[in-house]
C-alpha cells in the first residue's frame, strides 16, 4: 500500500509546480495578465490593476504556503477560494475566445475557453480538498 | 511569528511591485493613442515606418518606443504602430512579407515594400531617421 504521506507530497509538488509556472508568467507580464483580466468582464475597470497584482501575489504565495508545513491549512483554503473564483469565471465565459488568452500559462495568445480548462481547475480544486482534509 | 511577518512583508512587495509595473504600462497605452490594427491600414502603398510592438512588453523597450514615435511625429514622418500579437495570430503572412526576423522591431517601408529593418531598442536613431529620409516624410 502506497504511504499517504508520500501522495501528498506529490500532490503538494504538483501544485507548487502548476502554480509557480502559472504565476512566473502572470508576475513578467503583469499588464498583459491585467488585460486578460479584463475580458473576461467581470470586475469593474477601476479595481482591474488590483485585482490582477492580488491574483499574482496570492498565486505566488500559495507556491510558499504549501511548503512551508506551518502553512499548508492557510494555502489549502486561499487556493480553493482562487480554483472557485477561477471555475466561476471560466464557467461564465465558456466557449468564448479569448483575444488575449485565458490567463492560464500563456500570455497574448489567442485562446478558446472549453470544458478541459474547466476540468484542469477543478482537478486543482479537488488536490487542494486533498491537501486540506488529508494533512 | 518570524516567518508569518517574513511572508507577509514578501508578499507585500510582491503586491506593491506588480501594482505599479501595471501602472507604469497603462500611463504608456495612454500615451500611445496610434496604436492600429492591420485591417486599418494598407500596408501595400504605404511609405513610411511601422513599429512593431507587443502591448505588454518590458516598459524600458516602451519607453524606447515612445522616444521614436516621439521623434518620428517631430519630423513628420508616417508611422504606424502595430500590436504584433494581432500580427502573430492572425497575419503572420506580413512578417515573411516584410522579411521581419525579429519582434519587437521597427521597419521602414517604401510603398509596401520593406527598406530597412531595426530592432529595439534602436542603438542609432540618427540612423534610421537618415533612412527614413526625406522623401519618406508625411508632407
Amino acid at each position: 500500500m502506497i504511504n499517504m504521506d508520500i501522495i501528498l507530497i506529490i500532490l503538494r509538488g504538483y501544485i507548487c509546480f502548476v502554480f509557480f509556472k502559472s504565476s512566473l508568467v502572470k508576475f513578467k507580464n503583469p499588464y498583459g495578465f491585467m488585460i486578460i483580466t479584463e475580458q473576461y468582464k467581470v470586475f469593474p475597470k477601476p479595481i482591474l490593476r488590483t485585482i490582477a497584482a492580488v491574483i499574482v501575489t496570492i498565486e505566488i504565495s500559495i507556491v510558499i504556503w504549501i511548503l512551508v508545513p506551518a502553512f499548508h491549512f492557510l494555502g489549502s483554503i486561499i487556493g480553493i477560494m482562487l480554483q472557485v473564483v477561477f471555475i466561476l469565471l471560466l464557467l461564465k465565459n465558456l466557449g468564448r475566445t479569448m483575444e488575449r488568452g485565458c490567463g492560464c500559462f500563456q500570455i497574448n495568445a489567442p485562446k478558446r475557453i472549453t470544458l478541459l480548462h474547466v476540468l484542469f481547475n477543478i482537478k486543482l480544486l479537488i488536490i487542494f480538498f486533498a491537501l486540506l482534509f488529508f494533512k | 511569528m518570524i516567518l508569518i511577518l517574513i511572508l507577509i512583508l514578501l508578499q507585500l512587495i510582491v503586491f506593491i511591485y506588480m501594482y505599479r509595473k501595471i501602472g507604469r504600462f497603462m500611463k504608456f497605452n495612454e500615451n500611445v493613442t496610434s496604436v492600429k490594427t492591420l485591417q486599418e491600414i494598407n500596408l501595400s502603398t504605404f511609405t513610411g515606418a511601422v513599429l512593431f510592438v507587443d502591448l505588454s512588453i518590458d516598459p524600458t523597450l516602451y519607453s524606447e518606443c515612445k522616444d521614436i514615435l516621439y521623434q518620428l511625429t517631430n519630423l513628420n514622418c508616417k508611422y504606424y504602430v502595430l500590436d504584433f500579437s494581432e500580427v502573430l495570430t492572425d497575419y503572420i503572412d506580413i512578417l515573411s512579407d516584410l522579411n521581419v526576423d525579429t519582434l519587437p522591431s521597427l521597419i521602414v517601408v517604401n510603398n509596401g515594400k520593406r527598406i530597412s529593418q531595426f530592432t529595439l531598442p534602436v542603438p542609432n536613431i540618427q540612423n534610421l531617421l537618415d533612412v527614413l529620409g526625406e522623401g519618406h516624410r508625411n508632407d
